[in-house]
């Protein structure tokens, strides 16, 4: 089954192809991740047969594919930053980081692959650096194996990772994965889940494993030696093709457990275990995840997709644009609508309320109002008809004044006003009087006099109804 | 200074959306100003709807009226039939044209010394008429001989159809 790579979702692409070279012959490892997250590997050969037989350029090229660069070409270094804020550490890494190099940073690919707080609460991190003519010349390799990746991956991170996801790690202990490959050895040492080092060394040309393994020990050694202390107990994981050869895998494991001790694993299928490694972390993600294929080195793939995204931002940009305005448009006209048409409505009922009168603007309801009061005035005896009569208030006017014991003297009253003197018992019981009318719609004060000789409080209570 | 044709759109969209975004927070913005005019736009118009109202009460009750054939009896005849032992002062104060057809009269009927009962009987018997008279004003006043007695100058006014 070939998997076609497409630019849009690289991200979310289920399958990929992990590429090691050696000596321009390609190995090639295709890993695919199942629904449930599972990744399953399986060897095949370049270039990938189609199903007619038949691959064109052009479909390989555009086959997901990650290849690496070597240990020895690049390096790996913890940059102790003085900051506990991974945003400023990371303003000043690119300076730090040109610190340490051997080369101007301007001719390098590099990444931060992984963040790490450390006590005092600094932050420490792991970068990833390559000059860009070694990037370049890796590149050219693999372009004349026939194959184009998308992602030059650094063969160290790739081997620790894929030990790690194969043998997960027992906290702080110390780990060494040994890759033997045919031209070179790879030394990867850790602790716990953290890696701390990677090197390379020229594999000893020699047939005979006793010989090889005592050649490659005398290398390893030096090496080890700056790393780790004699005596400390390591966990020893062999891959590569060659560890393949139980007598040089035996042999060298007796001689670096004589120094430090500990047992070692033969990593499954260890021939293809970089390959396995490179397309299991483009596959699967996760920390430590790098690709030194930058700047003008970037897969046309990339750049399409970065374009395809930049292109799909602008549209969004756009139409979010375009619909803000509409929006806003749409906006302004039914409001206007809505405010003409209450204008609309206003001058109809002022026509009908004041007809031919010019009214003035805003001053609909102040000029209108005289207008139709006078008019309501002029036929009040028509609507009085209509309306309570008056006589029934004045009925219960007196009733309220009975019950609050209160001796009317004269009594006034009109359809907007009424006005009531008389005489009370208790200081009080007039202003039972004026709550009464309060509550049944005027506006009442009253007038009281103290008690004169008859012991009799004298009270004027007048109301008036707002119009 | 020469511009690439890709920076031109990319000018472009930003500036169109800057618009957009412009041209949103100024109407957010303006909406509370434009809220408020629309909101006392609308209570002018619940005003004016108001008035409106009470003036279609005037064309309703000519309407109502339209039924009513005969002009209010003779005051002077309801004051006699309620109010016995006492003569009711009657005066015309005014008469005017309604229009459609009816004129509005006003008369004060003043009742000198009398049970304060009977009058409430003669305004009961007064309203009942058809067309009724109505009390519009009113003025009592207490007498120092009785309870329940005294003095009751009543302007009542009605609507009688044109000769």
């Amino acid at each position: 089954m070939k998997t076609k790579f497409q630019t849009s979702n690289f991200k979310f692409q289920r399958s990929w192809y992990g590429a090691s070279l050696w000596e321009q012959t390609p190995k090639i490892v295709r890993s695919l991740r199942a629904f449930t997250g599972r990744i399953s590997h399986t060897t095949v050969s370049w270039p990938l047969p189609s199903p007619a037989g038949q691959q064109t350029k052009n479909e390989t090229e555009d086959l997901p594919v990650t290849g690496c660069i070597g240990i020895h070409e690049s390096l790996t270094l913890w940059l102790d930053t003085p900051f506990p804020s991974k945003s400023k550490a990371l303003k000043v890494l690119p300076a730090m980081l040109d610190v340490q190099l051997p080369f101007p940073l301007e001719d390098c690919c590099y990444c931060f692959v992984q963040f790490r707080r450390k006590p005092g609460n600094t932050i420490s991190v792991l970068a990833v650096a390559a000059r860009r003519t070694a990037v370049q010349q890796r590149l050219n390799q693999y372009q004349a194996a026939g194959i184009d990746p998308l992602i030059i991956d650094h063969e160290g991170l790739a081997l620790w990772q894929q030990s790690l996801r194969e043998q997960p790690p027992r906290p702080g202990a110390t780990r060494v994965v040994v890759s033997l490959e045919p031209d070179h050895i790879a030394l990867i040492i850790g602790s716990g889940s953290l890696f701390v080092n990677a090197h390379s060394l020229q594999m000893p040309a020699n047939s005979n494993a006793e010989t090889a393994s005592e050649d490659a020990f005398q290398r390893m050694h030096r090496i080890l030696c700056a790393e780790l202390q004699t005596g400390t107990a390591v966990e020893w994981f062999f891959c590569g093709p060659l560890a393949q050869q139980p007598a040089l895998v035996n042999s060298l494991h007796r001689l670096l457990s004589g120094e430090w001790p500990g047992p070692f694993i033969i990593h499954k299928s260890p021939e293809t275990f970089l390959p396995r490694a490179l397309s299991s972390r483009a596959l699967g993600g996760g920390r430590l995840r790098c690709n030194l294929r930058q700047r003008e080195l970037t897969h046309p793939a990339i750049l399409a997709e970065r374009k395809k995204r930049s292109a799909h931002t602008a549209l969004i940009f756009l139409l979010a644009g375009i619909l803000l305005c509409v929006f806003n448009l749409a906006w302004q006209i039914i409001g206007s609508v809505h405010f003409k048409d209450a204008q609309r409505e206003i001058s109809r009922l002022t026509g009908e309320l004041a007809p031919g009168r010019a009214i003035t603007y805003g001053r609909e309801v102040e000029e209108t109002r005289p207008i139709a009061q006078k008019r309501l005035n002029d036929f009040a005896p028509v609507l009085n008809i209509f309306r309570q009569p008056l006589s029934i208030r004045l009925a219960e006017i007196i009733n309220a004044g009975k019950e609050a014991r209160l001796a009317y003297t004269r009594l006034e009253i009109s359809r907007d006003k009424v006005t009531i003197n008389g005489t009370a018992e208790d200081w009080d019981y007039g202003e039972h009087l004026a709550g009464y009318l309060r509550k049944i719609g005027y506006k009442a004060e009253i007038e009281r006099k103290e008690a004169e000789g008859d012991n009799l409080v004298r009270f004027t209570v007048k109301g008036t109804v707002q119009p | 200074m020469k511009f690439k044709p890709e920076s031109i759109l990319r000018f472009s969209i930003l500036s169109i959306l800057l618009a957009g975004i412009i041209w949103t927070a100024a109407n957010a913005l303006r909406a509370d100003a434009i809220s408020k005019r629309m909101q006392s736009k609308l209570a002018v118009i619940q005003q004016l709807q108001e008035m409106k109202q009470q003036q279609d009460l005037i064309e309703t009750s000519f309407a109502a009226l339209a039924s009513v054939s005969n002009t209010a009896p003779s005051l002077s005849v309801l004051a006699s039939a309620a109010v016995t032992g006492s003569v009711a002062e009657i005066r015309e104060l005014d008469s005017r044209a309604l229009g459609h057809g009816w004129n509005a009269k006003r008369t004060e009927v003043v009742f000198k010394e009398v049970n304060l009962n009977s009058v409430a009987d003669f305004l009961r018997s007064a309203e009942t008429q058809r067309p009724p008279w109505r009390l519009a004003e009113c003025a009592i006043a207490a007498s120092g001989k009785a309870d329940g007695w005294g003095t009751a100058a009543l302007t009542m006014e009605t609507v009688a159809r044109q000769p």
